[in-house]
């Protein structure tokens, strides 16, 4: 039944070829479009480390003074120097990860050699391990390397290419504002995205070039700022050249905790310590903390760009004018066959034949349509790539997305066949051979 | 024969079809809806991208200075104007902020105490020759003089300050009365207004509070990391600036330059992504229009081909070529008539959703008015072919069976 269905509904496309073709095309650049737009969409808005996240934690506590007119009731996004410095000691069985993010003058120990300016990342050792960063050579600094300052680095592999050309350059120098620093790691190519460690400048990018312990890069001898900073009271700028200043947060913090009852005993830390904190008249509010997991803090912040959702939203809606137009032609396609359905059902074949014969035909359509918009989706994502926007160049597609497309698209059509299909099986066989 | 007789055929045949002829409605005010609220989206950010910032962005440039822990050169802001003014071609050189370079968008207070918040406002802080360098448009009163800036060393919170106000942010403050004169206070400054300028804005947002801002200049002497500016004659700066950076160089071996580029490569680059989504908006509504018009031909060319008995009696019954196509003209001009009228209506619709879920302006009527053209013009050249087809219908085909 199914194989004399399809054979019918192949003869139906030829005789129809201008119409089908019309039709598949349609179903196609539907797809082609609301495809590749979910798909920016899906990994704008995906887990950045699945295996991780649901044990990374960033708590937020509130500094700021009582009466600070028109700022949100949320805690702020960052840590003071003092918050941060006290936070980091204060529980010292947990990983943690302090850090914070600025350009640095780097360069070799050749004599002569040019100086270039690097993104870096100032960060304590448990970044490493926290967020599962690869290593190519050596391994990150220890924990005594923190607190006693030391001057090593870890650098990304595409530095370590362009400056020792791929080699192991673990125990080598370099020059990094105006200071020797010794190598102790290469990582591999690693950019979780959304970065949500650090939305402060976006929340996607290029990864860091340099990763500096925090401590060593706090008191580096001249002032490169120290990342985004976000002053209350009347002076925006105090903080500009004083990472202490009390009032200026800037200092990123995330924290492992691996069992609920860690979380729990996390979030009464950050309670007590506020309290303290009160206690002493540095604080002013109420307890004011947050403690998110990694996806609960991406949704908190509101990581996809407005614009990336809208487009999805009204590509959609493209696909669905789409698919109106299929029902349309797919009538006109049924009802011009108008005499041939009437001798079947004239020589016996049911309504319901009629019925699915439609829709065999329609999901058939919607296949081939899926099947033509899938380079479709494939050529939109390469122009989108190409685009110079921060998320663009990490936008991929996964095999199961892909299988997703061809599926709505079959489904979808067969959906808009419904209709037809059933105008085409109520169509009278005495009239129609009578007319003949 | 009237024209309103040669419409009763078109919609005795348009009730025939009710079915599909209510889909191609739909499908044309749907395409409509999307149609006007992309191009208004698109159009508001081009808008955006060519907004003026009040300053000659082709003829000012930056040069982002970092300086490095080394004091054996003489790196002060003061030497380096001085190096930057021997360059040929330039005009002015300062150091500062630019627009959405650095101004900082600070609460400003009308007391010293500090305690009457009168608004937000962005705080342009430079140093000696700052106006003349970003060369803003001055209204009234005068730009900063040598006499009046304070070192920015010794001066306090409370030293005055000599300033320049957009006239927007004056006339919000100062309702009745002249600015001039008046001192105004940010955490770091006392604010005497000296000027008041037209426009210069801090940030390019399409907010109005982007011209809210006030420019002060105080004398540097210090060696401090920041930004220089330079203004070259009229469309000099693409040979002016390298020249410029590589005295800057030349002077301070230690420098180590970031950004260095025309105030209007900066603010183009700054816009890349929105052209860039500008550019994937404009394909979407491509493949829209590309859509609805094989729809809206699709069916057409299905209807003649039912229909071609009844044309070949009408055309043996006298009827011209003509006739035949002006029947499936109008025909098709009457489908999406009712199109846009219920088109203009999900326009608005639309409108109303994306500004309450994705905080989009209200929408003009024009996109209204512009979406109707465009879909009859798009509904007039989907059905040409078909309509075509169908005058070439000959007579015979009346005699000839189905």
């Amino acid at each position: 039944m199914l194989s004399y269905a399809l054979q019918l509904a192949l003869r139906g496309f030829r005789r129809n070829t201008v119409l089908t073709a019309l039709m598949v095309l349609a179903v196609a650049l539907g797809i082609g479009v609301a495809m590749s737009m979910f798909t920016v969409l899906h990994n704008l808005a995906g887990n950045p480390l699945p295996q991780r996240s649901g044990v990374l934690f960033h708590p937020q506590i509130d500094p700021r003074p009582r009466d600070l007119p028109g700022v949100r009731t949320a805690p702020p996004d960052n840590l003071t120097y003092i918050d941060a410095l006290n936070l980091y000691h204060l529980d010292q069985v947990s990983r943690r990860a302090l850090m914070s993010a600025n350009w640095l003058p780097l360069r070799s120990t050749v004599a002569g050699s040019p100086l270039r300016m690097e993104t870096t990342r100032a960060t304590t050792r448990g970044f490493f391990p926290m967020f599962d960063v690869p290593f190519q050579y050596g391994a990150p600094w220890s924990e005594q390397d923190d607190t006693r300052r030391a001057q090593v680095v870890v650098i990304s592999q595409k530095l370590n290419d362009t400056l020792f050309g791929g080699a192991d350059s673990v125990g080598r120098e370099l020059i990094i504002a105006t200071r020797l620093f010794r190598i102790v790691g290469v990582i591999k190519p690693w950019n979780p995205q959304p970065h949500f460690w650090d939305l402060d400048d976006g929340a996607y990018g290029p990864a860091a070039q340099i990763y500096l312990p925090f401590f060593t890069w706090l008191h580096l001898p001249a002032d490169f700022g120290w990342g985004p900073m976000d002053c209350w009271g009347d002076n925006p700028g105090a903080g500009t050249h004083n990472p202490k200043a009390a009032q200026c947060t800037w200092a990123q913090y995330w924290v492992q905790l691996d069992t609920p009852a860690q979380m729990r005993a996390y979030r009464d830390l950050l309670l007590r310590y506020s309290q303290q904190q009160h206690a002493l008249g540095r604080f002013q509010r109420a307890p004011n903390v947050r403690l998110d997991d990694v996806m609960q803090w991406l949704n908190y912040k509101h990581v996809v760009p407005v614009i990336v959702r809208m487009q999805t939203w009204i590509a959609f809606g493209v696909f669905v004018i789409c698919l109106l137009n299929a029902v349309g032609l797919l009538l006109a396609k049924f009802l011009r066959r108008g005499g041939e359905i009437g001798v079947r059902r004239a020589l016996g074949a049911r309504k319901r034949d009629v019925f699915a014969q439609c829709v065999i035909e329609s999901a058939l359509i919607g296949l081939l349509g899926g099947v033509v918009g899938l380079p479709l989706v494939w050529l939109g994502l390469w122009l989108i790539r190409q685009q110079p926007v921060s998320y663009a160049a990490t936008v991929q597609i996964s095999p199961l997305l892909l299988l997703y497309a061809l599926l709505l698209a079959a489904v979808a059509t067969l959906l808009a066949g419904i209709w037809p299909a059933w105008r085409a099986a109520r169509i009278a066989p005495a009239l129609v051979v009578k007319s003949l | 024969m009237s024209p309103f007789a040669s419409l009763r055929p078109i919609f005795s045949a348009l009730r025939r079809h009710k079915a599909a002829v209510t889909l191609l409605v739909l499908e044309i005010a749907l395409t409509m809806a999307v149609l006007g609220n992309l191009l208004f989206i698109v159009h508001g950010s081009a808008v955006l991208q060519r907004e003026s910032t009040g300053v000659p962005a082709n003829d000012v440039a930056v040069i982002q200075s970092m300086v490095i822990g080394d004091a054996k050169h003489a790196n002060t802001v003061k030497n380096n104007l001085a190096v930057l003014r021997t360059v040929p071609g330039v005009l002015a050189s300062s150091f500062g902020a630019t627009p959405m370079l650095g101004a900082s968008w600070n609460p400003i207070y009308s007391n010293a105490s500090r305690t009457r918040m009168v608004a937000h406002a962005f705080v342009f802080s430079g140093a000696q020759d700052y106006s003349q360098t970003l060369s803003v448009h001055l209204l009234a009163g005068h730009l900063p003089v040598a006499g009046e800036i304070p070192d920015v060393t010794t001066a306090t919170p409370n030293t005055l300050v000599p300033a320049l106000i957009t006239q927007q942010l004056a006339h919000r403050l100062f309702p009745d009365r002249n600015a001039l004169g008046s001192v105004l206070y940010d955490g770091n400054h006392s604010m005497r207004i000296v000027g008041i300028v037209g426009t210069l804005r801090g940030a390019i947002t399409g907010r109005s509070s982007d011209n809210d801002s006030i420019l002060i200049e105080q004398r540097y002497d210090v060696i401090e990391g920041g930004l220089y500016l330079i203004r070259s004659r009229s469309g000099q700066m693409a040979h002016v600036l390298p020249l410029a950076m590589k005295a800057m160089q030349k002077a301070n071996p230690g420098n180590v330059v970031g950004q260095t580029s025309s105030l209007q490569a900066f603010i183009t680059h700054a816009f890349a992504g929105s052209r860039a989504i500008n550019r994937i908006l404009m394909a979407i509504t491509a493949i829209l229009l590309i859509v609805t018009a094989l729809g809206v031909s699709g069916l057409a060319s299905f209807w003649v081909q039912q229909r071609t008995r009844q044309i070949g009696t009408r055309r043996a019954l006298g009827a011209t070529r003509g006739a035949i196509l002006r029947h499936f003209q109008a025909e098709n001009l009457i489908i999406v008539s009712m199109g846009v009228a219920l088109g203009a209506a999900l326009t608005i619709g639309l409108n109303v959703l994306l500004m309450q879920h994705f905080a989009q302006p209200r929408l003009p009527l024009q996109y209204v008015e512009f979406g109707a053209l465009a879909m009859w013009a798009l509904g007039q050249l989907a059905v040409l072919g078909p309509a075509l087809r169908a005058a070439r219908v000959p007579p015979t085909m009346a005699m000839r069976a189905a």
